[in-house]
């Protein structure tokens, strides 16, 4: 009896609640849009780590083939140094906001924690490998480099590690040099503005063709004089940033630039230009190839 | 309720109130006992508490009944709404659980003998509702949450995990854990193996 009464005063109360605070059932439209937003942020998240995988990628691939026998002690030390970090902690933090997005939707809860992990590891690799196989990569890095000033790209890196004349790497743009093949030096504006007398007895032909075409380019030597700015030129490489290269035309890359710079080991011996030759020979990148 | 409405399910009875709201009646008599019980299970025990709890949730269920997914059971989706209803309780008035409350002795036995999770492990049948009660304060909340929906609500496996929102599969991983536990928090004069 008691029971009948409490369960007829809860009805009562309820409804009575209902329509004193005019509470409506939400619509169905609240609730969709609810779930399309968790959706659209799970689709947002996992993009967002694609993209992080396509820059990691690009800037991984590219570091591999990049010459840091010129720039640092080991591959080791040059790949921890480089690692692009900011990317792999965001592609963390994504696959954590899908993993977290997946789960709030209405049947997300039904998958195991391990299926929509390895979904969202899943779905930003193949997005990732995408995306760097297209360029995205490349671009996003590129573009975030130039608009944002905090941000530290593959360019402003590479640009950081080779404008260094103290320790014999400059990039930059010949400004002057006549098509004379028996020219020995030519004017080398770095990219702080400084313009360097360079002397390119020691190049090869290979180097001289990067010379000549113009664009941005790296070189490696070493420093004669300060007042004057004069620098002596052992290797020239292209600005391989701005190129669209693949692996394989990377690597191909690579070797010939290794070769060059360690040809003028034997040219260091016979050569008729022994005092200049061996400026070259000295480099420290030619004692980092012997141990290679 | 009348023969009729009795025969209606529950779905049903979401599509009537959503165009004639009255309708709701028929829900909060349908599971106003089996929310009491449920919430008084995880340790609301306060009759006033209770009816204000028990207020809550189905005005949290008509304001909601437009996202229910006919995908799974109504009874689910409310005992959800209850069940969150109720730690958001415990929240806002900074109380803990104030334990299980088995309603009697024939549940009791029901769970003690019960070993299809657990085939390793059973209870002493001399075990009193008491004890277990006790026990069951002790054990962590998440095993406490399925051992009284499996064994006290007498859920399936899917249901439960429609009601605490994770998948089937832990469901089974959580009630084998909590019946190790809970034969821990028990000493051993009541239970052997």
């Amino acid at each position: 009896m008691e029971s009948n009464t409490n369960k007829t005063k809860l009805k009562s109360t309820v409804l009575d609640r209902i329509q004193k605070e005019k509470i409506c059932p939400r619509s169905r439209w609240f609730f969709g849009c609810y779930e399309f937003f968790l959706w659209a942020l799970w689709i947002f998240s996992i993009l967002v780590g694609s993209l992080a995988i396509a820059v990691s990628l690009f800037a991984i691939t590219y570091q591999r083939y990049a010459f840091y026998e010129a720039t640092h002690g080991s591959f080791l030390v040059f790949i921890v140094e480089t690692l692009p970090y900011i990317w792999l902690v965001t592609f963390v933090v994504m696959v954590i906001l899908a993993i977290f997005n997946l789960r709030q939707t209405k049947g997300g809860y039904r998958y195991p924690f391990w299926k929509v992990l390895i979904s969202s590891l899943v779905f930003s690799f193949v997005g990732g490998g995408l995306l760097h196989v297209v360029g995205m990569g490349f671009m996003v890095d590129k573009k975030l480099g130039e608009h944002l000033h905090m941000y530290q790209s593959q360019e402003k890196m590479e640009q950081k590690m080779w404008q260094r004349p103290n320790e014999g790497r400059l990039v930059g743009f010949v400004v002057k040099m006549s098509n004379e093949s028996n020219q020995n030096s030519i004017n080398f504006k770095d990219i702080r503005g400084i313009e360097w007398e360079t002397n390119i007895q020691n190049l090869f032909e290979d180097d001289l063709i990067v010379l000549r075409s113009g664009k941005k380019m790296k070189i490696l030597g070493q420093v004669i004089s300060t007042e004057p700015h004069r620098f002596h030129a052992c290797g020239v490489f292209p600005w391989m940033f701005e190129k669209n290269m693949s692996i394989k035309e990377l690597s191909a890359e690579r070797r010939a630039v290794i070769d060059r710079i360690y040809q003028h080991k034997d040219h260091g011996s016979s050569s008729e230009l022994k005092n200049i030759i061996d400026r070259c020979a000295e480099l420290k990148v030619m004692k980092r190839l012997e141990m290679m | 309720m009348s023969d009729t409405e009795n025969q209606l399910t529950d779905e049903e009875i979401v599509i009537m109130t959503l165009r004639e709201q009255s309708h709701f009646g028929f829900i909060v008599d349908r599971y106003e006992a089996k929310l009491k019980r449920y919430i008084s299970r995880i340790g609301i025990r306060n009759d006033d508490d209770q009816l204000d709890v028990l207020q809550d949730i189905f005005i949290k269920v008509y304001k909601n009944l437009n996202s229910f997914d006919t995908s799974l059971s109504f009874s689910s989706w409310i005992y959800r709404i209850a069940h969150n209803e109720a730690i958001s309780w415990y929240r806002k008035h900074n109380v803990r659980p104030e334990g299980h409350a088995i309603a009697n002795g024939d549940e009791v036995l029901s769970f003690i003998s019960n070993t299809e999770d657990t085939p390793d492990i059973t209870f002493d049948r001399g075990v009193n509702a008491e004890v277990i009660n006790v026990a069951l304060a002790k054990i962590d909340k998440k095993y406490c949450d399925v051992l009284t929906l499996r064994y006290f609500e007498h859920k399936e496996y899917e249901e439960i995990s429609d009601i605490l929102k994770i998948p089937t599969g832990s469901v089974g991983t959580l009630i084998y854990r909590g019946k190790k536990q809970l034969y821990d928090a028990l000493n051993h004069e009541a239970v052997r193996i």
